[in-house]
């Protein structure tokens, strides 16, 4: 388990990380989000030992990271980079190796995890010879391949089309289920809704909010209201608790400030009987995203 | 494996295998080649010139016949004029030389080899004089004195402690020589090594691998590995110019006219001024790829590379120059002092040791003082290695540089 706590760190006068604290057990994946700048990077940079804290600890398994715990990590930075010289084989063989695993061990897996990620391109090609994406998904590979204990992937889908986000995706709950403690940031609410088992999320270097994706939502209540009835625009907008309406063609898409008027808004809508739809739900992730950074520029 | 070999063995054969340091390695020896070529062919230009002696006196015919020279072979079958002049004519000779009492005459093609007939004349002279003198009954022995050609021996000689000594060599072109040698071959390593080291680190900032790796190992690890690589690969360049000075000794040294170099520079290739030359080779590398992996540290993109050890290279220029004319030169008291200071005493130091203007004692203080200076630059480069090794700025490398200095005491990093 990783825990960390109370984890501060200042670059001069900006506080980059402040009072950061949180978990990530085994067999869990945490979503870490934030606008650029938040302290995502900083917080990971402490965890790899390339910063130390101001003040705070981290610790793995109960201690202090010793170099011998760094072998049981496998870390994917924000912007890649491989040897263009080398071959698949002997790249993911040199990072494997700096995890303190041997040839012997990895080499009779490359061929499957090549298989994983759909790469085109054999272990015998140079990287430079790789499309980008291709580089990109054996750098995953050299990231996950001696099956770490905690990954930190910063910014992993940035730049994957769908089919390889996808692949990803499957790649990282399969580590999931082999009991790796994986915490990745993402600017894509949509994955970290999608895979994440909880998420925490950073503000000029605070905890705004921390939880699943579902008690996040829910803090928030149903305040997401999507209708198809014979009420106008102009009706709904008088409802009091009703701040704001949006069309999108036959369906309108209300915004509310209080979730208790849904109940309202619902009896009204059914007065004459069926309406094809009602749905009140809590604001998605993203919503929940621009919400969190908005308060901050008001 | 141990995570320090891991990167070692990694940054040594990446650079063995590329063909930027083999071109690097072999360079010199195909230089050397190209002269040794033109050396050849100039040899076989001045092959021993073939000439027939004849006189009119059979009895002088058959002792000139015995005249042995370096620059000429008799034929001794041509016996007559008309033989010689055919010969000549069908190039079988290059001339001939007929003696008569006051007027002896060299014939020769005006395409036959150089051949300067006033070497003979000395031997012609001398064989007058024995002649002359037997007739004049005068004894052997006083013809023997008579005979022997005076020479000259140049001695060199060096003062130490105001003592004058006799340099045990004697051999002062030979030690320019291989001043003239150490210099360049210390500048093209320094400039090489100090090169490779930047790029490489630079090289892994720049497109991000090494914050990879240094998230699986310790940055003063991964320093010292990709050091100690480097220093392998400059003892690999040495021990493979050591072998192939061995095998092209034992193979040069029966060709003419490079035998005659060889037999003064043999000797001379394995003494002090020698050892002294690589150990300051070594040191003087090193201290300058640790220089050169702290400023390619500090920069954030590849293009930054050359920019960040163009001062370096300055410096290296500089003291190539220096010691260039210290290999001419060795009066300048101010090149005397400049001598002993690090970073510039590898090429210096070495020069003035090998042309005799040093004691060994001096040398050894001069290495002394370049292997301390090469102990505090490596904790100070470590310091700047580990600081700025994750840090990417675009205010260029001075400001980064600066920065770091600042920050020393301030930030505490792994």
């Amino acid at each position: 388990m990783l825990t960390l706590t109370h984890l501060e760190k200042s670059f001069g006068a900006m506080k980059a990380v402040d009072d950061v604290s949180f978990t990530v057990q085994p067999g869990e994946i945490l979503g870490l989000i934030g606008q650029n700048g938040a302290g995502k990077t900083t917080t990971f940079r402490m965890i790899l030992n390339f910063l130390t804290p101001d003040s705070g600890t981290i610790l793995w398994q109960g201690h202090a990271f010793t170099s011998r715990d760094y072998d049981q990590l496998g870390y994917l930075p924000e912007e890649r980079g491989l040897y263009p010289k080398m071959t698949v084989e002997q790249q993911i063989l040199y990072f494997a190796q700096l995890r303190g695993r041997t040839a012997a061990e990895i080499k009779p897996q490359i061929d499957e995890w090549l298989a994983r990620f759909a790469v085109k391109g054999q272990r015998t090609d140079k990287i430079k010879d790789l499309s980008k994406g291709n580089q990109q998904k054996v750098q995953l590979i050299a990231t996950l391949i001696h099956k770490p204990a905690l990954i930190i992937l910063d910014e992993p889908f940035s730049g994957l089309d769908p089919v390889n986000a996808g692949l990803l995706e499957d790649g990282i709950l399969w580590l999931k289920s082999q009991g790796s403690a994986i915490i990745f940031s993402s600017h894509d609410m949509t994955n970290v809704a999608k895979i994440s088992d909880r998420i925490v999320m950073l503000r000029n270097g605070q905890v705004v909010l921390s939880g699943s994706v579902d008690e996040v939502r829910a803090q928030f209540g149903r305040t997401k209201l999507f209708l198809e009835s014979p009420l106008t625009q102009s009706e709904l907008e008088q409802i009091e608790g009703v701040s704001r309406v949006t069309r999108h063609g036959h369906q309108f898409e209300l915004t509310l400030a209080d979730e208790a008027v849904g109940k309202e808004i619902f009896e009204r809508a059914t007065q004459a009987g069926y309406i094809p739809e009602f749905s009140q739900q809590a604001p998605s992730l993203d919503e929940i995203f621009r919400l969190k950074v908005g308060e901050q520029h008001d | 494996m141990t995570k320090f070999k891991i990167i070692f063995k990694q940054v040594f054969f990446k650079n063995i295998k590329s063909p930027a340091y083999i071109i690097m390695i072999i360079m010199p020896i195909i230089l050397l080649g190209v002269v040794l070529g033109i050396g050849k062919l100039m040899d076989q230009s001045t092959e021993p010139a073939k000439i027939a002696v004849l006189s009119q006196q059979p009895a002088e015919q058959a002792a000139l016949q015995q005249m042995r020279g370096q620059d000429y072979v008799i034929d001794t079958q041509i016996k007559t004029q008309p033989q010689a002049a055919q010969a000549l004519k069908q190039e079988k000779i290059d001339g001939y030389l007929i003696i008569q009492q006051g007027n002896s005459q060299y014939f020769e093609r005006k395409d036959s080899r150089d051949f300067d007939p006033s070497g003979i004349q000395n031997q012609l002279n001398e064989m007058n004089i024995v002649t002359l003198a037997r007739q004049a009954n005068v004894p052997a022995d006083q013809i023997q004195k008579l005979t022997t050609p005076m020479t000259i021996k140049a001695v060199t000689v060096q003062f130490e402690a105001g003592q004058q000594k006799i340099d045990q060599s004697n051999q002062k072109q030979v030690g320019e020589g291989i001043s003239l040698a150490i210099t360049v071959l210390m500048f093209v390593f320094i400039v090489n090594y100090a090169g490779i080291i930047a790029q490489e680190i630079a090289t892994e900032k720049g497109s991000r691998i090494m914050e990879i790796i240094l998230s699986s190992v310790s940055a003063t690890t991964q320093f010292f590995a990709k050091i100690a690589a480097v220093l392998a690969l400059v003892l690999t360049q040495i021990v493979f110019y050591i072998l192939i000075g061995v095998v092209g000794y034992h193979y040069l040294k029966q060709q003419l006219p490079l035998s005659a170099i060889l037999k003064q520079v043999g000797p001379n290739l394995w003494t002090p001024p020698v050892w002294y030359a690589i150990s300051f080779l070594i040191v003087g590398v090193l201290l300058y790829t640790v220089i050169a992996a702290m400023l390619g540290s500090v920069v954030s993109r590849m293009d930054q590379v050359q920019q960040a050890i163009s001062p370096l290279l300055i410096l290296s220029t500089i003291s190539y120059m220096c010691g260039f004319i210290l290999t001419t030169r060795s009066d300048i008291g101010f090149l005397k002092g400049l001598s002993y200071v690090p970073l510039f005493s590898q090429i210096m130091l070495p020069v003035r040791f090998a042309s005799g203007d040093l004691s060994a004692t001096a040398a050894a203080l001069g290495l002394g003082l370049a292997i301390i200076t090469l102990m505090g630059l490596t904790y100070l480069a470590l310091i700047i290695y580990r600081m700025n090794i994750l840090v990417y700025s675009d205010k260029g490398v001075m400001r980064s540089f600066m920065r770091s200095f600042a920050m020393l005491k301030a930030e505490k990093q792994k």
